[in-house]
Order: structure tokens, then sequence, then C-alpha cells
């Protein structure tokens, strides 16, 4: 595959309260943004384990987002402080596991922000269509040539 | 065979124009676990609605997913709908393939197919991994608990007898009345601050409704929303209350009459062991210093007040009394303290009794205060001839409170007026200000009605305050003028900053509530949740939130009072339903999740070993799901199994 | 009594701990020995590949195997055994999860070469190959696999029981329930749904932690009191806990050497997700995204401290080339 042709595969875990909001928000504005972006609605961006972001990259995601309410306006009172950092530590196993840290971005998006919520997708598809495939799907340990 | 069904809405041409609905319904028949898949042109209408319920019958379907707009607008009507077909109304998914597909990818056909097929895959794993889910309910005590007997907790205690519901109020001092019983006027209107309160009180001793519980403090608090178990300790009092009618024989008769310093007059004056701490003191009792009873405290000789009461209310062998109450609400309205003014060394509190508060001015000014409203100087009682406020002691201060006091500029020019009214025309009143802060209803009004006042005005902080032979000097450079000042006063006030009323974090503590870092209780939200607290059913009322001057508190005390009503007035309470449940064969008991709830709604069972969830506190967040290191933690309705799906389903390469 | 069990005894990628905790049991050794019968034992015995070779299917019962397949010579052997075995236990850490020496899946097969043979200050042998011409003809040695990978990639597993090494008292309490037949296979269940917190002894706060400490930097660390709670990252909470948490109970943090809890796929995310939900919870509101994310900069080599024993059973299971060097 060129990387032409590439399309990325992101997937995004929305916050129902704010980022879902604003996906919807976009939504009803009309804004226009590529289809590669996947949603997961999730109640709150803390609900996110490092296990759904590692378990998307294998199989075979491009990018992950995480998408929260404004730090101070979580719904959930300060889900967001968690997922800052455990957004912070996924980045530096990532990096230690041989992927782009870069691949995995973390947003605040509130239900006002349709405008927001439709550049960041458009923005993260152009920059993981930079970095490129991923592709661990089907790099399983299986896989794997031994032989 | 029972299955899911999945319903593809065209919703007119928003979705049919851009997704081709044909297409995307063939391929979600033949996706894992479905039996049954259709579209239709508004599946929101009437017969859309129909569809649904029939085919739910119809095709045997257990599972439901409709493919239409965001589930914000519809969830719930395709949830009722559901319900109403017979099936659990969690066991319904919603694809968005709206507003998050047709509508942002309108003009590529073919890839808004595409996503949307991956979109219902996604619901449909989730769907297939989807069960019944309940609420749990729990019975309301309509009762509630009012903690701190100010004029705030007066005030929702009032409000909530008015209703009908059953309040105790607890209050640490033996009278309720607060902050503000200690006031002589009040701003802007300067109305007598007794007059205006004292009614009250007595209203809530009148009140049928209201059970006092004075000279009591929260000794703990178990249970949650509806269902508060609380332990008031009733310190003793040594006297039978039910008796006393408050004729102050005994407190005449005291040996220690005049040995003990009056807080209610700041010090300022004394009482006995025996006292009462001001005469409309409601419950009109009189209560025993035990700390300072001859007889309590040291040799049990004392007989005196025991000899005079005539009705035999006297009960030295009184003990400590903890009583149980159950409340289904509770409101928290502690108050405040002022900020000892030593804090701030340069100022001289202390080093002359020249040097006051605005909390002793207070005293003084009152005509049945310790110097029965005469203003002389405290150390001499020779006549006053300068009078000197310094504000913002200690509030605007990056060092000790940064926060404003709210109620300093407005206190002191209501003691302008005071003072004017009381002492000679030729006194000088100095006022150093930081800014004068007029924001209320009338109070810019009364802040040029106080500049008539021959007074000073210097805008600066002094940088001390010197205890000379006759006089108080201090040194303040007024900004305005841009010149050093030397001041002489006989009289020199601090208006300190306003701390949170002391024990306040360890009631935050009991009551598991969370303070803001200024130390003062936290509200909820800080525009649109005001006096409620992160824990469900714990409201906050007044100066215990954050410093506010009267009206303010008296809106916010009456504003928890519905809060509270609102559960109050229900039989029942209803937990969400996609809560977080805890499997206690796999809990360690690591206690990692109980710090990270916002809602304490985790708590350390000690005798299992495990961590438990009270249902109705959860609000269903799922943070805790998110970090259990064991996995017991399941987030229903959005477990990890179905997050998994979601991600494979979303990931998986059409074939073909 | 039944006729004497057959079983077995291999080690592959290992680093001989479990073999020595297989003596640890001390007199017990005695019973197997009347229970059971042992046909393979290369570590006491001299057995060859032949003998095995010639084993008939399923001839031995049990067969223990310890080590991670490092090797090709490691996955040779362990599916050899699994033709001759009726029931494999994956024993010891390296089986189960690839052990600590899965950390080397965080470098591709040639840097490790590399760092072990061409880097080194001492000698500087020749470089490891298959094939090596001596005088006397061919040298064939075993090659280096591209990752390590837990026993149960290269072959089915019945039973697992990790440890580093697993305790004697873990390994008498599954021998009798593996040699008796009457005993369900479902109750033979040897890693616990619960981790080592569960047994682990310290006292518990409900968990606030500014930040971790290196313990060789802690001082007056008190002996009752849980490690994470004085600031030393303990993996206890991430750790299965059938060991009856030895570790901690004299002062040492869990490393985490049993891998996860039954039925977690990634016991190092977990830590993950763990830790950073209960760092700097104070004043958060109050600080800045960067300064909440420096909270976690006191977390020293998360991927090595929280995938210590369970890198190759992870999800990623070994480092990926997206990042170019």
């Amino acid at each position: 595959m060129s990387d032409e042709d590439f399309e990325p595969k992101i997937i995004a875990f929305l916050c129902n309260w704010c980022s879902y909001a604003g996906a919807d928000l976009a939504g009803v504005s009309r804004e226009q943004y590529p289809a590669n972006i996947l949603n997961i609605k999730v109640m709150c961006s803390s609900r996110v384990s490092p296990e759904h972001v590692l378990r998307s990259f294998k199989k075979g995601a491009d990018g992950v987002l995480i998408a929260g309410c404004h730090p101070g306006d979580c719904h959930y009172i300060n889900g967001n402080y968690k997922t800052i950092r455990k957004a912070d530590l996924m980045k530096k196993i990532m990096e230690d596991f041989g992927i782009k840290p870069t691949r995995l971005r973390l947003e605040w998006i509130s239900s006002a922000e349709g405008g927001k919520f439709a550049r960041v997708m458009e923005e993260m598809t152009e920059e993981v269509k930079e970095i490129g495939p991923l592709n661990l799907d089907g790099t399983s340990l299986e896989d794997d040539t031994d032989e | 065979m029972s299955g899911i069904g999945v319903f593809i809405c065209h919703c007119g041409s928003n979705i049919a124009g851009t997704v081709d609905v044909d297409e995307l319904t063939e391929y979600a028949s033949d996706l894992n676990g479905v039996t049954f898949a259709t579209n239709y042109k508004y599946m929101c209408s009437d017969p859309g609605q129909e569809l649904i319920k029939d085919s739910v019958e119809e095709q045997d379907l257990d599972s439901v997913v409709v493919a239409a707009c965001s589930p914000r607008m519809h969830e719930e009507t395709f949830q009722a709908v559901v319900e109403d077909a017979g099936l659990n109304p969690y066991r319904f998914q919603m694809a968005n393939i709206r507003e998050q597909c047709s509508w942002v990818h309108s003009d590529d056909m073919e890839k808004a197919t595409e996503k949307a097929k991956h979109l219902v895959e996604m619901s449909v794993e989730k769907s297939r991994l989807s069960e019944d889910l309940e609420k749990t309910e729990v019975d309301v005590n309509s009762d509630a608990l009012v903690i701190g007997g100010g004029i705030a907790g007066i005030q929702s205690a009032l409000d909530l007898a008015d209703q009908g519901k059953k309040v105790y109020l607890v209050e640490r001092e033996p009278s309720i009345g607060g902050k503000m019983a200690q006031l002589d006027k009040t701003f802007p209107t300067l109305d007598c601050s007794s007059c205006i309160l004292t009614p009250k009180m007595t209203d809530v001793a009148r009140n049928p409704n209201i059970e006092l519980l004075t000279y009591s403090e929260v000794e703990e608090v178990d249970g949650s929303v509806g269902d508060f178990e609380v332990k008031v300790k009733k310190k003793a009092t040594y006297v039978d209350w039910d008796k006393c009618t408050a004729c102050g024989d005994c407190a005449e008769a005291c040996r220690r009459s005049g040995n003990v310093e009056d807080e209610f007059n700041e010090g300022l004056d004394n009482r006995g062991a025996i006292y009462t701490p001001f005469p409309q003191a409601v419950p009109a009792a009189y209560t025993i210093d035990s700390e300072v009873c001859i007889s309590l405290e040291y040799d049990g000789t004392c007989t005196s007040c025991r000899e005079v009461c005539e009705l035999d209310a006297i009960d030295l062998d009184d003990e400590d009394e903890i009583v149980e109450l159950n409340v289904g609400s509770i409101i928290v309205a502690t108050g405040y303290d002022l900020m000892d003014p030593e804090k701030i060394y340069e100022y001289g509190y202390g080093k002359s009794k020249d040097i006051i508060t605005n909390l002793e001015l207070e005293r003084i000014i009152d005509a049945s205060g310790p110097t029965d409203g005469e203003i002389h100087r405290l150390s001499d009682g020779e006549d006053v001839e300068s009078v000197t406020f310094i504000l913002c002691v200690g509030s605007r201060d990056e060092e000790l409170q940064s926060y404003c006091c709210r109620i300093g500029c407005m206190g002191a020019l209501k003691h302008v007026h005071l003072l004017r009214d009381h002492l000679d025309e030729d006194v000088d009143i100095n006022i150093c200000y930081t800014d004068i802060r007029s924001f209320g209803k009338g109070y810019e009004e009364f802040y040029r009605r106080t500049r008539d006042l021959d007074v000073n005005f210097v805008r600066g902080r002094p940088s001390e305050v010197n205890v000379q032979e006759e006089k108080v000097e201090l040194n303040v450079f007024d900004t305005t003028m841009d010149k050093l000042l030397q001041v002489e006063s006989d009289l020199v006030v601090l208006v300190p900053a306003l701390l949170p009323s002391e024990g306040t974090e360890e009631l935050s503590r009991q009551l598991r509530i969370t303070r803001s870092s200024d130390g003062f209780l936290q509200e909820a939200h800080p525009k649109l949740r005001p006096m409620d607290t992160f824990t469900n059913g714990i409201f906050i009322a007044g100066c215990c939130q954050g410093p506010k001057d009267i009206p303010d508190s008296v809106s916010q005390a009456s504003g928890a009072a519905a809060k509270a009503s609102t559960i109050l007035s229900k039989d029942k309470l209803q937990s969400e339903a996609t809560i977080a449940s805890i499997d206690d064969d796999i809990c360690s008991g690591c206690k990692m999740c109980i710090s990270v709830c916002p809602y304490d709604a985790i708590e350390y069972n000690e005798e299992d070993e495990v961590a438990e969830i009270t249902d109705v506190l959860c609000m269903g967040c799922g943070s805790c799901a998110s970090l259990c290191p064991t996995g017991a933690i399941e987030h229903k309705g959005f477990k990890d199994e179905m997050l998994e799906a979601m991600i494979d389903a979303g990931l998986t390469e059409e074939e073909g | 009594m039944s006729e004497k069990k057959k079983i077995g005894f291999y080690w592959t990628g290992s680093c001989g701990g479990c073999q020595v905790s297989i003596l640890d049991i001390d007199e017990m050794l005695l019973d197997v020995a009347e229970q059971a019968e042992i046909v393979f034992w290369p570590c006491a015995m001299d057995p060859k590949y032949e003998d095995v070779k010639a084993m008939d299917e399923n001839e031995i019962d049990i067969m223990f195997i310890n080590g991670a397949i490092r090797l090709d010579e490691n996955k040779e052997m362990v599916e050899l055994l699994r033709e001759k075995t009726k029931e494999v236990v994956s024993y010891g850490s390296c089986a189960c999860n690839g052990g600590v020496f899965g950390l080397g899946n965080l470098s591709s097969k040639d840097e490790l070469l590399e760092k072990g043979y061409t880097n080194k200050t001492t000698d500087q042998g020749p470089f490891p190959q298959k094939i090596t011409e001596v005088e006397e003809g061919e040298l064939e040695l075993a090659e280096m696999l591209d990752h390590i990978k837990p026993l149960d990639e290269h072959i089915d597993v019945e039973y697992y029981l990790p440890g580093c090494p697993p305790l004697p008292t873990q390994l008498e309490d599954a021998l009798p329930a593996l040699l008796d037949d009457e005993i369900e296979v479902e109750e033979r269940d040897l890693i616990t749904d619960k981790s080592v917190c569960d047994p682990c002894p310290m006292e518990r706060e409900e968990k606030e932690i500014e930040r971790l400490i290196p313990i060789q930097e802690a001082t007056d660390i008190d002996p009752d009191e849980c490690l994470l709670d004085q600031g030393i990252l303990c993996m206890g909470p991430a750790t299965a806990g059938m060991c009856e948490a030895p570790c901690t109970e004299v002062g040492h943090p869990c490393v985490g050497c049993n891998g996860p809890v039954k039925g977690v796929e990634d016991q190092g995310s977990r830590m993950a997700s763990a830790l950073a939900s209960v760092m700097g919870i104070e004043g958060e509101e109050n600080k800045t995204e960067e300064e909440v994310m420096e909270t976690m900069n006191s977390v020293r080599d998360p991927t090595g401290s929280f995938y210590m024993f369970s890198l190759p059973s992870s999800i990623m299971q070994f480092r990926r080339d997206d990042i170019d060097e």
C-alpha cells in the first residue's frame, strides 16, 4: 500500500457529557471531516483503560483519540485529571514498545465545540497519515517469523 | 431462536441520502447474533416505534440495536419502546449514524456507508454482551439534619420545618444565633441585628418540627443519601433545661462569676462558670462550663448555684449523651471564624488593648455590650479622638488568605456610621483600604453616603502599627497620594480575614465532603450547583462554603433547604442503572479505588476486607472500573468486554 | 493404589531457580516418588533426546516445564514433550508469562546479541552463529528466536503455576491435586482471582500517593504500613496472590513475579492505570495540565517496572518498529 492510499484507522473514545456532545454538534453544524474515525462512547474519559488503548493498536488502529471535558469541567468532577496521568504513562509505555506516542492523542472538547471536534478529527487523520500505518493487526506472535 | 434485531433509520434523507441503508441492512443482517434487520423512513415516528415493538415479538428478539440519530436525541424514546415490548431497556443499543456519520461525511456516500457499517457492527457487538440492568431503590427518611445554628442554619431549619419536615438543628454553642447574634447593626440598612435575628431564633424554639440540639456536636456520620445515620454528642450542661427558667440567680451566686472570659463579648467582658451566652439566648437556659466550675473541675465542694436554684435544676452528675439520628439529608451551615490577627505581627494585635478586631468593636458599640455602648479607649478609659480601620488584615494576601472576605469593607463603612452616632463629630476616622468593594444591592449607595461622613480613605496597607505611650501610631503609604502617612489613633480596628470555622476540616471528613483549596467546603459546581456537595444528599449554606454577607447566606440557606427537600419529599431514591459493581470474590482490598471515587460511593468493608459500592451514590463514571488492577470492578453497560468487542468490531476489515 | 503417574521436569530459557524450587519441597519429594515415577528430568538425570523421541504419545502423565522459549531448541523440545505428555504444567514465571527475560523483547534480537557479544568490555569472543566450522567438522548451536514467548504461545498448556520461582508451598498444594485424578480439573486452578494485597499483612490506607520514591532512597520505612502508601512502587495490587505475599511481609515490595490475576490480560497497563489514578490527587484541580503530568515523572521506568515478569504475555508482547532510531 502506498502512503498516498493509506487511510488510517482511528479509534476515538469520547466522554458522554462533553466530547460526544461536541461530536453531535459537529454533525448538527454539518461540519465535514474524514470518515477514518470511529467513536466509542464512554461516560467519562477516565473510563478508558490503558488496556483499551493498547488493544486498539494491537487490533489494527493507527491512532487513538481520548477526548473529554476540559480540565475543571469534568462532569464527574476530576475524571479528566486521571485521564491526563494515564495518558502520560501510556505514552511512555508506548514509546518503550516502539510505538510513536503521537499516535495517542488527548483532547478536551466541550459540548459547544463542534468546530473543534471536526478540526481535531481532520488534524489527527492528517497527522496519522503522515506518521504512516502502524499495522500491528496480524503481527501477533503467532505470525512472527521464527523459522 | 432469539437474537438481536437491527433497525436502521433513514431519517428521511438525513441518513438515507448519504448512507446506503439497503446495503447497511444487508450487512447488518449477516452480523454475528443478528437474526433480524430492517430499515424504515423514520424509526422514531409512531409507525417506526410500532415496527420495533412488533418485531421484538414476531422475531423473538432479545436485544435491539437502532441505527439512527444521536442517543442524546432518542435513546430514551427507544428505551421506552423496547421496555414496552417487554425487554429490559438496557438491552437496547444505539448506533449514531446521523450526527456522527451521515451529516459529517455527506460528500462521500461510499465512506459514510463503510463507517456506518462499522458503527452498526460495534453496537451489535456491544449488544451481544448486554444484559438486563435494574436500578436499585432505597427508602428515604424524610427527616433532615442541619449542622450549625447561625443565621444560615436557622433559615434552612425554618424553611424545612415549614414544609412539614422534621429537622434536627445541631449547634456547638449553648445557644443558636451564631456570629449574627454578636453584631450590633447590619449593613446597608443599619437595622439592629438582634431585632431581626431573635424573632427567627424564637421561631426555631417554638417550631414543633424542629428539635434543637444545642451544646452538641456531630460525632459520626454513616450511611448515605436518604438514610444517613448520625451520632450527635450532647455535651453535659449540668442544668436541667426543662426546669431552668433562665432567672439568672445561679450566675450571680457563682463563685467564679466575673472570672471567666466571655466568648460572646469577644473576651471584653467576663462571665461565671454557670452562664448563658447572651440575654436573648435560645434555648433560654443556663449551662455550666465544666472546665472552670470549681465543683466540676476542682474539688467538688462548691454548691453556690445549687443552693440558690429554687427549681432544683442543677445536676452536677449530668453526663455527655450520644443521640442517634436517622435523616435523609444533611445541610451544613457551620459558618466562619475570624483569622487571629496576631498572625500579622506588625499590626500589634495583643500588644495594646486599643488594637481590636471589628467583632470586638461590634460588641463595644452594642448598647447591651460590655461597655453598654460607650466608646472609650480600652487601655485607660480616656476619650477617643481618632479611630483607624485597617481592612484586608490577612485577606487578599498571598501569604495568608488570598481571597476577599466580602464583608470587611461594608462592615467598616457601617462602623463609620455607628461611630459618627456615638462619638463627637470632630473625631478623626481613617480607613486604610485596598479597594472598597461594595457590590451588593444598596451597597454602593451606602458607600457614597459614608463618604459624606468626613472619613479619610487611605488607599494602602499599613506597614506597621506601633504602640506609643499614649496613642497607637501607624505608618501607611497612600498609593493615591503617593505619600507616606503617619497616623495616630486611640483605637485601631483590624478587619481580619474569614476562615472556615474551627472543626470544618474534621467535619468534612466525617461527612465525606470535600473542601476547596481555601479550606472552605466545596460546592459541586461553582455556578450551577452552589449549594450541593459532591456527596449526594449533603448540602452547604452560608460562610462554611465561602465568605458571604447575611443576605447571601440566607439565600443559600433557603436554596439548600429547597434542595434537601427535593430528596426528603420522595419516598424512594433510585440509583443509576449503569453503575459500577464490585465482585467480592476478586476484590483483594488494595484500596486503590476508594480515594478515586469523586462521590465517596466506595467504602472499605473491614470485616470482609473488600471494597463495596453504595449504589445510590455511584454516578457511573467508570473510573474505578478502569483502574481496578484485578478487574474486580465492572462498569455496568460499559463492561471491559463490551468496550473490547467494540474496538475489535471497529477495526475489522470488511471481507471482500 | 492405582498405577504410578509418570511425571517429568524440563527447563527452557530459565535461570534454574525453578528447578531448585522443586527440591525445596524437601521430604515431600519422597511422597511424590511414592505416587509418581519421575521419567524425565535432565537436571537430575541424563536422558537423551533420542530417548524422549522414542517415547509413546502421551506416555508421560504430567510434564512440568519451566523457562521461556528463547531458542529454537527450546521450541523443538517443548513441541516434542507436548506430543509425549497428557498434561503440561507451565511452571514458573518465565514459562507462564515470559518472566524477567521477557524484558529482552524491548530490544531486537540483533540488539541483544550486539550488546552481549560485541560491546562487552571483556573478551571479544566470536559472535554466536548457528553453524560454526571447526577442524573436526560443523558445530551446530541453538539459535535465538526473534522474541521471547511464554510456553503457551508454542504449545497447549493445561495448568499454570507462575512464580519466580514458585514457592515450595505452592508446589506442595499443587502436586497432590495434579496427581489425584479424583480432583476435578477446574478445582486445580493454580492462579488466584485475588491479588497479593489479599494475603498481604500490611496496614493499607485509601490510596493517595503524592509521588513514588525509589526504594533505595526511601528512609524510615514503616514495616507495618503498605509500601505503596509510603510511595514505594509495589506491584502487589496487580499481581496474582497465591504466593501469600512473602516479599511484602518482610518489607520488600512485590515485583510482580506471579503475573496478573486470573482473567487479566495485561498486568503492566493495569498497574499503570491504577497508579495514575491515585497519584497526585491532592490539589490537582489547581494544577496545569503539564503539572498534572509531572506527577508521573516519579514513576521511573514504567514499562520495565510494570512488565518486569509478564511482558511477552502482555497485549503488546514485544517492541514494534514504529519508531525510527
